[in-house]
């Protein structure tokens, strides 16, 4: 009798530990599968605001010679990128982020979870020291068709209250659709020898997260492998990510134009659609929610390679 | 019925630990079959040391693969010669101090990490 309690305790102790452990992955947030936020979003300027109105705007190109950061909301994820470089830190690129997102009538709310170069590290360090699996990001926003200003957070080298910033984004306009839009995850690596898989492997999303969203044209990347590399002076430790235009012309052929990229990845600013540094790949799709992209070697330098699978993200 | 007792705690905790770790990005579940023998076989890695080694193993494998291709690439069939290593000048980690990147307002992000 007293067995069988026991056996009852526990299984009811189980379903209660997984059960928060599947709204805690996925951000403790309820995101529909759409948005009004949905798309890619180039950061255009800075508002500041003075005791809550607006006084000034700084755009981009001006007084801001180089600096890009996009945004990408879709399937209840946040991408966000730039090609902000410092030379204080060990990574060749700017830096990124990935999490889950909610909007209400005037708030935006954000849990990051991963990211690249600083923002990946400065996530580690916080998720680490708290026992956190995301932080969470509160902003007003005002939101018309084409633009969207974001309000709120860290002001920095400001003591002062009255004085705020908005992040000015304007909407990308939609390029083209394919059956390649939505949000997926790098589940699987299969080694290829003269064309024959040789090896397949589980992709530890614990340890290595590699996520991309794909919409109206446009590509961001994250790589988060902060919790595999585990020494912040190594520079591997910075992930990667890259934003991008990309091409799917239902036949199986992709190609990622990548123009700027953060953490540790190489590459410096390109030009947009450069056939010379674009990513070319062979895609084939298993079912709607899961492909396999090897990159195409035309010359055949490499006998030996590697195929990734990507699954969708809800 | 202590030892029994003790069994069934340690497979509950087993169970437990095997299925609360999950990665942040949940996927949908996918109609095709193709990598259920993967799955199958990498269930058993239980802790992330584990699926961290067997990861790097794999791609290991082709690295050694692609050096032995490397070396063997001037082969014969009359008479094997040693390819000659090249030394390569690898430059240390960048172990740099990493401080806070200094923003001016426009750059301002509400991701600043200060």
């Amino acid at each position: 009798m007293k067995s069988i309690h026991l056996i009852l305790s526990l299984v009811i102790a189980f379903i209660i530990s997984c059960s928060d452990s599947t709204s805690k992955n996925k951000g403790s947030l309820d995101s529909s599968s759409t948005s009004k936020l949905d798309g890619f979003w180039e950061r255009k300027g800075t508002i500041q605001f003075v005791n809550g109105k607006p006084i000034d705007t700084i755009i981009f190109g001006i007084d801001e010679i180089g600096f890009r950061n996009y945004k990408a909301f879709g399937d209840g994820s946040i991408f966000w990128i730039n090609n902000s470089k410092s030379q204080n830190t060990p990574w060749k690129g700017g830096a990124g982020g990935y999490g889950k997102f909610k909007i209400t009538n005037d708030t935006l709310i954000e849990h990051m979870s991963h990211g690249s170069g600083g923002f990946g590290a400065f996530l580690h360090y916080l998720n680490d020291s708290l026992k956190t699996s995301f932080q969470e990001y509160k902003f007003g926003f005002n939101l018309t068709e084409k633009n969207y200003t974001q309000l709120g957070g860290n002001v920095p080298n400001s003591d002062d209250v009255d004085i705020t910033f908005g992040e000015y984004y304007e909407k990308k306009p939609s390029l083209r659709k394919s059956k390649m839009d939505g949000v997926w995850k790098r589940a699987y690596e299969i080694t290829y020898l003269n064309g024959v898989a040789i090896d397949t492997t589980t992709v530890p999303s614990d340890a290595i997260l590699d996520v991309k969203i794909i919409n109206d044209g446009y590509v961001i990347v994250q790589v988060d492998q902060t919790r595999m590399i585990n020494d912040s002076s190594k520079s591997e430790y910075g992930g990667g990510g890259a934003f991008g235009q990309i091409d799917y012309d239902d036949n199986g052929n992709m190609t990622e134009y990548f123009e700027f990229f953060s953490g540790q990845w190489p590459g410096g600013d390109n030009p947009t659609r450069d056939p010379k540094t674009a990513h070319y790949a062979r895609v084939s799709f298993y079912d709607n929610d899961m492909y396999l992209q090897i990159t195409k070697d035309t010359l055949n330098q490499n006998a030996a390679g590697r195929g990734v699978v990507y699954k969708r993200i809800q | 019925m202590k030892r029994i007792k003790k069994i069934i705690i340690l497979l509950f905790v087993s169970l437990l630990h095997y299925s609360c770790t999950n990665a942040n990005a949940v996927v949908n579940k996918s109609k095709s079959s193709a990598f259920d023998k993967i799955d199958k076989r990498d269930k058993k890695l239980f802790t992330k040391q584990e699926r961290i080694e067997s990861y790097n193993n794999s791609r290991n494998k082709l690295t050694n693969v692609k050096a032995a291709l490397k070396t063997n690439s001037s082969y014969s069939g009359y008479g094997t010669k040693k390819v000659e290593k090249k030394l390569t000048n690898k430059k240390g980690a960048n172990t740099k101090k990493i401080s806070r990147p200094k923003l001016s307002n426009a750059e301002f992000s509400a991701y600043s990490t200060n």
